[in-house]
């Protein structure tokens, strides 16, 4: 597992921003609001980060937009393909019903955990040159001339802020407000510097709840123009004539004099170049729509350790520099990626990218795999993001379905060895203080900002009130975490939070006298029933261990309270503090570490699945974050979890084919020994492994983001409020 | 010149009895003084919003000598009152805690040593209305009822 870039470029690389990021500008925010000003919200469920055939997915918008927020009922959603060219036309329906046999049976839609009538749907996966995988050249009434794009290529390829702007996003509105849903579109750019980038612009953009004239996405089509390393058009989005600069930055005067966009990225002659030319697309982002935008690192440990000459991963300090340049635009990443199902978790390896004709040409994911499904920056406890909360910073955890395909099967079929469609198996819960008004795209992007959300997998839990509040010291112990437990309890049921004066909630700090003690209190609901995956036979990971537990009816087995100090806001002049790769000391908090672990001996259950818990920090001293992480698997599961219940690495579970194929396939470790396990399982000898959608169904967790306490004489949190 | 008659059998602490308000001479029952206990927690916790009413000697005063709740004792209270003063006037960001009304408090399984059991209601109605039943040790002394504390100096909670 070689590292393949040395510190002494990452020393180089932050140079390099230092010199372009010469103030910092870390919010600076108050106290949780008082209770009464919170207006009321609720939990809402959603994706930001999914493909269609406008880039390198396999489904057109409104059926990828179904799926979505109608098969699997997520409350919102973002169209977001990547930056570039391409060829086909993604605004095209699929063709009428081309039978593919559906898979364990379910041949009708009554059956199975779907709505009537929406299993099957219309259309298998569209065939070569049917509905949406027909080009732009053959669809569209003024053929070829009417695509602004690249190239000699047969079809000729669109650039995609004209897919944005004249196609995607009328199909975007128009499936918002048929299904009153907020559906907006953005992107996942392809980040000059760096991999890649869950964004959005949503100025202009006018989804449901909003009615009448049409809204449009030029300010995101504008981005993707701007900012995407693959859009390499340089004419100014023809008569948008649209010009890249930023008021006040250094970088204007490298703006390209024709495409008025700063050309070219990372390379060995211009190193560092990406890197600063997505800063400056941060600025513009500040500059343009200040609250109504997000930027998002997606899977960021899987294209491996930042590269100053390439475009592979983002470090420590690429993240606090996204920080530090837009706070309210690049608050969080996508730690826990898509792409579940793949033959190696999440799409994470080791030598990633080989190839037989360049076998050793890959490159390491950071941490080589994902860790129960989540990426190592977020996964491993002391790591990077408890070094960026260990700084008091708001850097918020996401997860997202990255959906492009479902491997060999095909998209109304149910098992995957690739993806999981959005809201099938990953889902973010975002707080949306929508009061009395409809949910709006908004309050969800505002849900997203402050941080008040969580995210999980297999549907381990669907409700979350987490809340740490100053204990009153007039108040009987008892009754006071009687109090607090029943309030978070409430808002459980209700799918809100706690809103009481005097304590604080994801995403915000409570801020207390030193030696103050501090009640956590947690309710989360196990749902009841079953999840959306296919297979009922027993949870193999689980038989090892003796527990029979059906795939699809999983039960939440412990939480951690996970918890460290804030020690402040690490200047981009004290390098070693700054910048490193995973691991190094810039990467790291030592104080973090697991505070408490609550399970079926110490929480209060309901019938209703209902889980109330809480516990006391006494008489703090420093500032610090208390964090939630829960999961399905008890410590010391073999090849899912240590004797600390972390999460041990998804490859060494899931080993890879060899990449140059010149070697056998390697079988995996956990046997899928029931006869009910599906015939796509990786098998070798004739023994099935657990692997593909199975592994990530027998692997469930969620995280919580972080509650923050401050202490008054301590270190201030300027991160939260 | 007070009259205590504390009985601990729970069937006649029902009936009234005879107390007399501190600093007063009107007499309480045991009912009444619950009631004028959680009336003055009610009161003293609402005013824990401002430097004054966190250091308002009141407060403290319905708390016994003795007072010990898994290991907080009357100083304890005192002192973190005094801090979050302090912090207060430094910062005022300072989230304080969350208050509580108690309502239909009442005494009940009174011992030889005039410790009772108060059960009540305790509420926050900040903006979601949250209430639990709870019950906690007071001490009854020359007419007037004091938080008197689990008495354990540990604590599980």
């Amino acid at each position: 597992m070689s590292k393949k870039f040395a510190l002494r470029h990452t020393t180089v690389a932050v140079a390099s921003l230092i010199t372009l990021i010469s103030v910092t500008t870390v919010q600076i925010a108050t106290a949780a609001e008082k209770a009464n000003k919170k207006p009321a919200g609720t939990y809402v469920t959603g994706d930001f980060h999914n493909h269609s055939t406008c880039s390198d997915g396999s489904l057109s918008m409104q059926k990828l937009i179904d799926k979505s927020v109608k098969t699997f009922g997520l409350d919102w959603f973002v169209q977001a393909d990547h930056g570039g060219s391409s060829a086909r036309n993604c605004t095209l329906r699929e063709d009428p019903f081309e039978p593919v046999a559906p898979a364990l049976g379910l041949t009708t839609s009554s059956t199975g955990p779907f709505p009537p009538a929406t299993y099957p749907t219309g259309g298998q996966p569209a065939t070569t040159l049917k509905g949406p995988n027909q080009s732009w050249e053959a669809t569209l009434p003024g053929g070829r001339a009417a695509i602004k794009g690249d190239g000699t290529a047969v079809p000729k390829r669109m650039w995609v802020w004209q897919e944005i702007q004249e196609f995607q996003y009328k199909v975007t509105e128009d499936e918002s407000r048929a299904r009153q849903k907020p559906i907006w579109i953005g992107l996942e750019q392809n980040a000059p510097g760096h991999e890649h980038v869950s964004m959005a612009v949503l100025q202009g953009q006018r989804p449901w709840p909003q009615s009448g004239v049409s809204g449009n996405a030029t300010l995101q089509a504008q981005y993707e123009y701007c900012f995407d390393r693959s859009d390499t058009d340089t004419s100014r989005g023809a008569e948008n004539q649209w010009d890249c600069s930023v008021a006040g930055t250094t970088s204007t005067d490298a703006l390209n004099t024709t495409s008025r966009k700063i050309s070219g990225t990372n390379s060995s002659a211009t190193p560092d170049l990406g890197h600063r030319k997505t800063i400056e697309g941060l600025k513009w982002l500040k500059e343009k729509a200040p609250t109504t935008s997000y930027f998002v690192p997606a899977h960021l440990e899987r294209a491996g350790v930042y590269n100053p000459t390439g475009n592979r991963g983002f470090n420590i300090e690429h993240l606090r520099a996204f920080n530090n340049t837009a706070p309210n635009i690049a608050f969080g990443f996508e730690s826990m990626p898509g792409h579940q199902a793949a033959d190696t978790r999440g799409e994470y390896s080791p030598n990633r990218g080989a190839s037989l004709a360049n076998p050793n040409g890959g490159i390491d994911s950071v941490g080589i795999g994902t860790y129960g499904g989540t990426g190592i920056y977020a996964a491993k406890i002391g790591g990077v993001w408890d070094a960026l909360l260990g700084e008091g910073r708001n850097w918020w955890f996401f997860a997202s379905s990255d959906y492009h395909n479902r491997g060999s099967f095909g998209a109304d079929q149910r098992e995957s060895n690739q993806d999981f469609l959005p809201g099938e198996y990953q889902k973010d819960y975002v707080m949306a203080r929508k009061g009395t008004n409809n949910l709006s795209a908004e309050a969800i992007i505002d849900g997203l900002r402050s941080g008040n959300s969580f995210a999980g997998s297999g549907d381990l839990i669907d409700r979350l009130a987490f809340v740490a509040c100053a204990a009153n010291p007039a108040l009987p112990r008892a009754a006071f975490k009687a109090l607090v437990e029943k309030a978070a309890a409430n808002a459980a049921l209700k799918n809100g939070e706690v809103r009481m004066n005097g304590c604080a909630t994801m995403g915000e700090k409570l801020v207390v006298a030193p030696g103050a003690d501090v009640l956590v209190a947690i309710a989360v609901r196990d749902p009841q029933g079953k999840n959306f995956s296919p297979y009922s036979f027993p949870n193999p990971s689980l038989k090892q261990i003796g527990i029979t537990q059906p795939l699809d009816a999983p039960v939440l087995d412990h939480i951690d309270v996970i918890g460290g100090n804030v020690t402040g806001i690490v200047s981009p002049t004290d390098l070693a503090k700054f910048a490193g790769q995973e691991g190094t000391a810039a990467a790291s908090n030592t104080s973090a570490g697991i505070k408490k672990v609550f399970n079926s001996t110490n929480w209060t259950a309901t019938s209703d699945g209902l889980r109330v818990m809480s516990y006391r920090i006494p008489a703090v001293k420093v500032s610090q974050y208390v964090r939630l992480r829960g999961t399905n698997l008890p410590a010391s599961t073999p090849f899912e979890t240590d004797a600390n219940g972390n999460p041990l690495n998804d490859y060494v579970l899931l080993p890879y084919f060899d990449p140059s194929k010149t070697l056998p396939e390697q079988p995996g470790k956990v046997v899928c020994s029931d006869a009910a396990c599906p015939a796509h399982m990786r098998t070798i000898d004739g023994v099935k492994y657990s692997s593909f959608d199975v592994s990530a169904w027998a692997d469930l967790w969620f995280y919580s983001n972080p509650v923050y306490i401050e202490v008054t004489n301590s270190f201030k949190v300027v991160g939260a409020k | 010149m007070i009259t205590k008659r504390i009985f601990s059998s729970s069937l006649i602490l029902s009936a009234m009895l005879t107390l007399t308000a501190c600093g007063g001479n009107n007499p309480l029952s045991l009912e009444d003084a619950a009631i004028d206990l959680s009336t003055k927690i009610g009161t003293y916790l609402s005013e824990l919003t401002s430097s004054a009413g966190l250091n308002t000697k009141a407060l403290p005063n319905l708390f016994a000598e003795k007072f010990l709740d898994g290991g907080f004792t009357k100083a304890d209270l005192v002192n973190s009152l005094t801090a979050n003063s302090t912090a207060l006037e430094s910062n005022p960001e300072l989230s304080l805690f969350p208050i509580a009304t108690v309502t239909n408090a009442k005494l009940s399984g009174c011992d030889s040593n005039n410790i009772c059991t108060l059960n009540g209601t305790l509420t926050n109605a900040d903006a979601d209305t949250t209430s639990v039943e709870f019950s906690t040790k007071v001490l009854v002394s020359l007419g007037v009822v004091y938080f008197y504390g689990d008495q354990s100096s540990t604590s599980s909670i």
